[in-house]
């Protein structure tokens, strides 16, 4: 019995050293296992944040001659989770609008969330690796695009006058050589109002000139080729005799190329298709009667899809859309009417300019410059979203 | 004759037990004291990288962004460039830091032990005195250096007219801890390519 109970008091000497060991060990490994993790996070944090910096560089790289209204209307996203290295980047682009704009450096842009009129867009970028996460943010600035004349610098100009009613609005610098005239809904114009005559009190968000100097619309001459020729499609009937288009069916398509009718036609609830990755020109040199339907570009750019209104003989342009639309319309001698809904992006240019709605008048950006549409980083804009 | 074993203990199996004892007793509590030492100086060494690590990634953070300005301000100083003034130990820039839309006048640099930050929000005028805070303890030093976009040093103190060439900025920052008697010390370093230079 005494021999056990020496043998226990020397185990519970070796148990009690033992759990002391055991307790400093753990202590010990806690110091350099929470060192170790610090470390670890602090390349996670490093990684994630170059990745978020490369990411910046890929959209600036990934935005040209891309529409950024198609960007902005479908949410922004850029990139989403775009795999690289040790983690991914996802980058977003948003316009330059209030609250956080107008800054000294960049003004705000007049065409709100989703329209890009002034060539500056935000772009944000988030880098991550397993929990870091670290987010840059720059303003680029777009310049060059489709070589267009700069009288498409107006979202709308009538050559007598410019009319909006309803709830048919304008964003973009919108003019007119003679007077404005405004009802329903305000305001009427996000941006910049210039007429030879008056413009109404209250109705226009930006500058407004008055009694401003009349702005030359040279008339567009009509081709010296034949009338034609049609676009391809179904419910299509057109006369080459007399140069008119009818549009039945439920879909016309214009390719790259130059056409010329002396009217247009359009009933029913087709559309007209713009062609991808080129222009399709339209002269008309009468009249554009559309009671229905609407148009339908692909790319998303208006210089896709231009109607030149030639010669110098009046002549009315009816023009619906029920869905977003990109178009240009040059036609200094002719009446143009804007009905339905959906908004028409591009440059409309008429004798006499009148949008009844719903729909909106607004200004594609991307209509002036030339050459490819590149965007460059703003110097000073670069800095970390902590 | 196991009547006599049960009965006690004889004085020298007393002593010699008792002083084996007091042997591991001594070796016991000794290395319980080293180890705890040791452990106290792993605890405030890891407290003050983390210290430091913190302090620098502060000190990155804000030179990386140096020159970030949309207020606009910036074009009207007197010193356009980014980096205001660049010594080895300390280095004043203008950045928006805080993000807030206002141009704010910032500069790290050593004072004793310590590494400070002042701060001046543009009041629309001028930069105004600035408000002091503390960074970083237990420095031993701060040593700044500046390269140009090709790589090349550029002497410190920075003349005024090359201060604009600056386009990466090397900050080490060695902090020493002394616990028990013992210091030790942690060099960190970071380079920061600086994004907002013209």
């Amino acid at each position: 019995m005494t021999l056990t109970c020496q043998k226990g008091s020397a185990l519970i000497v070796v148990l009690l050293l033992s759990v002391a060991l055991a307790l400093l060990g753990g202590a010990f490994m806690t110091v350099s296992f929470t060192d170790r993790q610090i470390s670890s996070n602090e390349v996670q944090a490093t990684q994630a944040f170059d990745l978020a910096d490369a990411g910046l560089d890929h959209a600036v790289e990934q935005l040209k001659d891309q529409n950024a209204d198609t960007l902005l209307a479908a949410g922004g996203a850029l990139f989403t989770n775009q795999a690289l290295g040790a983690g991914t980047y996802s980058v977003t682009v948003t316009n330059n609008t209030k609250p956080t704009f107008p800054l000294a450096a960049v003004p705000a842009d007049a065409g709100g969330i989703n329209d890009d009129t002034d060539g500056y867009l935000v772009l944000n970028s988030t880098g991550r690796v397993n929990e870091a996460e670290r987010r840059v943010q720059i303003i680029v600035y777009g310049s060059g695009g489709p070589t267009m004349p700069p009288i498409f610098q107006w979202a709308a100009f009538g050559q007598s006058s410019l009319k909006a009613q309803g709830s048919g609005n304008f964003t973009g610098a919108v003019g007119t050589n003679g007077s404005m005239t405004f009802s329903g809904e305000s305001p009427k114009i996000t941006g910049d109002a210039y007429a030879g005559g008056t413009v109404p009190a209250g109705w226009t968000t930006g500058t407004v000139t008055q009694g401003a100097p009349p702005i030359s619309l040279p008339a567009e001459a009509c081709p010296t080729t034949p009338y034609g020729p049609a676009p391809t499609g179904d419910g299509i009937t057109f006369n080459a005799g007399s140069g008119k288009l009818t549009l039945n069916g439920t879909n016309a398509y214009f390719g790259t190329g130059t056409y010329y009718y002396s009217e247009i036609s359009k009933s029913g609830g087709g559309t007209i298709h713009a062609p991808t990755g080129g222009a399709a020109k339209i002269y008309v040199s009468s009249k554009i009667s559309m009671s229905g339907g609407g148009f339908n570009n692909p790319d998303a750019k208006a210089e896709n899809l231009q109607i030149y209104g030639c010669g110098i003989s009046s002549g009315t342009f009816t023009i619906t859309g029920g869905q977003t639309s990109w178009l240009t319309i040059y036609a200094p001698y002719k009446a143009i009417k804007f009905t339905g809904g959906g908004d028409k992006f591009g440059s409309f240019i008429g004798d006499t300019f009148e949008n009844s709605g719903p729909g909106d008048a607004k200004h594609d950006a991307q209509l002036l410059g030339g050459g490819p549409l590149t965007f460059s980083k703003l110097p000073s804009s670069w800095t970390e979203v902590l | 004759m196991r009547q006599q074993y049960d009965s006690g203990f004889s004085l020298i199996e007393a002593l010699v037990s008792t002083a084996i004892l007091s042997g591991i007793v001594v070796a016991g509590a000794t290395f319980y004291s080293v180890n705890s030492n040791s452990y106290a100086r792993g605890q405030s060494l890891a407290a003050t990288r983390q210290n430091a690590r913190v302090a620098l990634e502060t000190m990155a953070r804000e030179i990386r962004v140096a020159g970030y300005d949309i207020s606009g301000v910036r074009g009207t100083l007197v010193t356009v460039a980014a980096i205001q003034a660049a010594s080895s130990t300390s280095v004043t820039f203008v950045a928006d830091v805080n993000t807030n839309g206002v141009l704010d006048l910032v500069t790290y640099r050593q004072q004793g032990t310590m590494v400070l930050r002042d701060l001046a929000p543009w009041n629309g005028a001028a930069f105004p005195a600035s408000t002091t805070g503390e960074v970083s303890d237990n420095v031993a030093s701060l040593t700044l250096t500046y390269f140009n976009k090709a790589g090349g040093v550029i002497a410190a103190p920075v003349a005024t007219g090359s201060l604009q060439q600056i386009a990466r900025v090397r900050i080490a920052v060695v902090t020493t801890v002394t616990t028990m008697g013992e210091t030790d010390s942690f060099p960190l370093l970071i380079d920061v390519r600086i994004r907002n230079i013209t």
